[in-house]
Parts: structure tokens; sequence; C-alpha cells
């Protein structure tokens, strides 16, 4: 990994500058541009484990940029994931907190966890199950609730903490961006299209750009290249060799 | 004593226009170091920062050295450094060239302009990859974070002659001596009506 801070001195030393007076500039459209390769190029998942609130609600984090996965750690040590359900609701009191909507019969779906263990459980054994419900997540089900950056669960969630996988920001070290060597070039052919745009005309901006996308590609290739190993690997999985008398 | 200093330079200007000028002539040799200074500011202005508008670097002999010092003001609440003299007027506020503590040269501080902090509030830029920032106010540079003031600084700057004396270092690149003298006649070309006192009897003709 290498800074940021060393690939503006490489753009500045390609521009021929050697004060600091672009710099501040320069710094400010590379992170736009980090951000961008972030997303697109090589941007990684992180997870973090929250704890929802009594209310079934779990903040995002400050870093959160838009969520993989949701899921709850089983038993087993394995992830279950949540079922996406946007009709969901958590309405707020008269005080602005979140109050548990009051369930009504009609809201009360058929085949829940609980009603369907309920109705096949007599005697001390299961009798059997109901046929053709379900076909969705039984560990919960939540919706993401934008507005408000937070993600709401349903009641019938099996674990105390959820698990969640989510595309983040692009993070800050000691106060200092550190970037992939593969993001050097990009990096500062995103910075020449973004300040030079207004100033070189239509055709020239044109090529500043292409420019920057081309890196942009080079850098994804560099990123997703395999090596021998990994391919002989994949394409081996599912042979094994001959027994030998 | 410093050669290159506003005097030597005015003597330039006033050999180039009135060779046999005594001293008591009216075209005196503060008004010919006033010309050179002015016209060193318009050059610099003009003709560097067009010929290099892509860089926006101002290189050559125009840089002088100083140091420098940090202080804290008491009233307020804020680190900073008076300027040694007061610089050139340039776009990004160029006048002051590059400042770094005396014994780390690699670590240049980072000019930014007034109102960063707050036009950068949430934007990651703000924190300036852990580098001094400064802002130049008036005659002085304030600092945007906290500083060491037990080190010395060094200050590149590109003065302003009317703060200098006359035998202070004045720097002017030799490729451009013709350029800002031409500049200067042209300057004082009305200046030229006035004859050439050629009597020094302390009455200026």
């Amino acid at each position: 990994m290498i800074t940021l801070d060393s690939v503006i001195e490489d753009l500045q030393a390609e521009l021929g500058s050697n004060t600091q007076h672009d710099y501040e500039h320069l710094l400010t459209l590379m992170v736009r541009g980090l951000e961008d390769l972030h997303y697109d190029v090589n941007g990684y998942m992180k997870r973090k484990e929250i704890e929802p609130d009594s209310m079934g609600t779990v903040q995002l984090p400050d870093d959160f940029v838009k969520e993989v996965k949701i899921g709850v750690v089983t038993a087993g040590g394995g992830l279950v994931f949540l079922g996406r359900n946007q009709n969901i609701f958590k309405g707020l009191d008269n005080c602005g907190n979140i109050s548990s909507p009051q369930q009504n019969n009609l809201a009360y779906g058929i085949g829940t966890a609980s009603s369907s263990s309920v109705n096949h459980y007599q005697n001390g054994e299961i009798i059997g199950a109901y046929y053709g419900v379900g076909g969705r997540s039984t560990a919960g089900e939540f919706r993401m609730n934008r507005a408000e950056n937070r993600i709401e669960l349903s009641s019938n969630l099996t674990s105390s903490v959820v698990v969640l996988d989510y595309i983040a920001r692009p993070e800050q070290v000691n106060g200092k961006f550190h970037v992939h060597e593969f993001l050097r070039e990009p990096l500062m052919r995103y910075a020449m299209w973004k300040s030079q745009r207004w100033f070189v005309g239509t055709q020239a901006a044109h090529q500043l750009e292409k420019s920057y996308v081309n890196a942009k590609n080079w850098a994804r290739v560099r990123f997703g290249g395999m090596s021998q190993t990994e391919l002989l690997d994949i394409i081996r999985r599912n042979f094994s060799q001959t027994p030998k008398f | 004593m410093a050669t290159r200093t506003k005097r030597y330079y005015g003597n330039q200007l006033q050999e180039l226009l009135y060779p046999s000028a005594t001293t008591d002539a009216k075209f005196d040799i503060q008004t010919a170091m006033a010309a050179v200074g002015q016209a060193t500011a318009s050059y610099v202005k003009i003709n560097i920062l067009q010929n290099k508008a892509f860089t926006r670097t101002v290189s050559g002999n125009w840089v002088a050295e100083y140091e420098g010092e940090v202080k804290w003001d008491e009233d307020r609440l804020r680190y900073f450094s008076d300027l040694p003299v007061s610089v050139i007027s340039l776009p990004k506020d160029q006048g002051v060239y590059l400042v770094h503590y005396a014994g780390k040269p690699e670590e240049a501080f980072i000019p930014t302009s007034i109102g960063f902090l707050s036009s950068r509030r949430n934007n990651m830029s703000q924190r300036l990859e852990g580098k001094t920032g400064y802002v130049l106010v008036e005659d002085r540079l304030v600092y945007l974070q906290e500083m060491n003031t037990d080190c010395k600084l060094l200050m590149y700057l590109i003065p302003n002659h009317s703060d200098l004396d006359e035998d202070d270092y004045f720097p002017i690149d030799d490729s451009a001596i013709t350029d800002i003298m031409k500049m200067a006649v042209e300057l004082y070309q009305l200046q030229k009506g006035i004859p050439q006192d050629l009597q020094n009897d302390n009455i200026s003709q």
C-alpha cells in the first residue's frame, strides 16, 4: 500500500510543480477519485456485528455506503442471511422514539414460525408442517430505512446479534489514506481530468476522461488477475487422481 | 552586504534613463527603486504566471529566504507566524512560495484559503493527510492546527519591494533584468520630460 500523499507528489512532479499551492485542490479531487475507484474497482466488503436495540432496529455505521448481506450467526458458527421485507413497519411514538406497532389479526400472517410450531407439535412430538408455506429466510427479515439511517428487523429474529456486510467509504489510517499501488495511475488521471476539464476544451477534456477510464480498466484487470496455481486449482476442483497400482 | 539590492537595481535604472544625473535630480534614487520594485511585481505576476499557467510555478531567482518563528495568539487562540516582509499578491497566494520547519524541508506546509476549515467540514481532505496547513492573512500565516513553537521556520517569499530596505537582498532573475528595466522605463515614461540635472547644486531640475 502507498499513501495518497505520495500519489499527489507524483502528480505534482508530472506537472512540474514544486510548491504546495495545488496540494489541497489535488487532494480534494483525489479523495473523490478514490471513492470512485473504491466503489468500482477495488472496494472491499466490511463486516460488522451489531446488537439490535430493544425495538429491533440497528443504526447504520458512519462509513456505510450500501448493504451487501445482513445475517445472523447460527449455533454452528455459520451465517444465515435475512430476507428483505419492505413491509416491516416501525413507527414513532409521541416522544419520537421507535415503538412496536400494535399487531392485529390481519397483520399476523399465517405460516410464521410461532404459529406453525404450535399447530404441529402435540403430545411431545412433531406431527408435520404446513405445506407450501415459507420459501424465505426463517432467520428473520429486515427493511433498509435509509431516511432514518437504520435497519429495521422483523420481530421473529432468531439471534441477538446481527452481522452486517457492507460496502464502506474509503477509510483513513492515522489520518492518512492508504491506497493500493494499482490505483496510482487511475488516481493521477482522475485528478488531471477533473482539474483541467473546464479549461482545455471539449475535445481535450474528453481525452482526459478517456485516459482516466482506460487507467481504471487496467487497474480492474490487474486486480482481477489470477495466478496459474489458482486457475489450475479451479480446473482440478472436481477431479482426483486415478489410483495407481 | 548583498550585491543585488534595491539600490543596485535603482542605480541601474537611473543610469539607463539619465546617465549623467546627479544625486539631487528629480528622478532620484528613491523613485528609481520604486519603479524597479513595481516593474518586478508586474513582471512576476504577468509574465511568469502566463508562461507557466499550467503549473503555476514561479521559479528562478525570484524567491528570497527568511527565517521565522511560530507564536501563540492569546486573543484569537491560534498559532501564527509573522512574515518578515510583505509579499507580492499572486494567485493562490504564491507570494509565500514555500514554508517549512528549518530541519524538515521535506515536509512543506500546505497553503489553504480563508474559510478552508468550514468549507471542507464534511470532506475527508480537511485533514490534509496530516500535513501542516496555513492561511495567509494580511502579513501573517495562521495555522490550522497545533504547532511546535520551539522550532525555527524557513520561509521562501517573493518579497514586495516596499518592505525592503535599500541594501536588502532583492531577488531578480538575471534573464529578466532587461525586461524589467524596460517595464520600469515605460512606467516612468513621463519622467523623461524632465531635463537631466547635470549640476549638483541642491536644485532639482
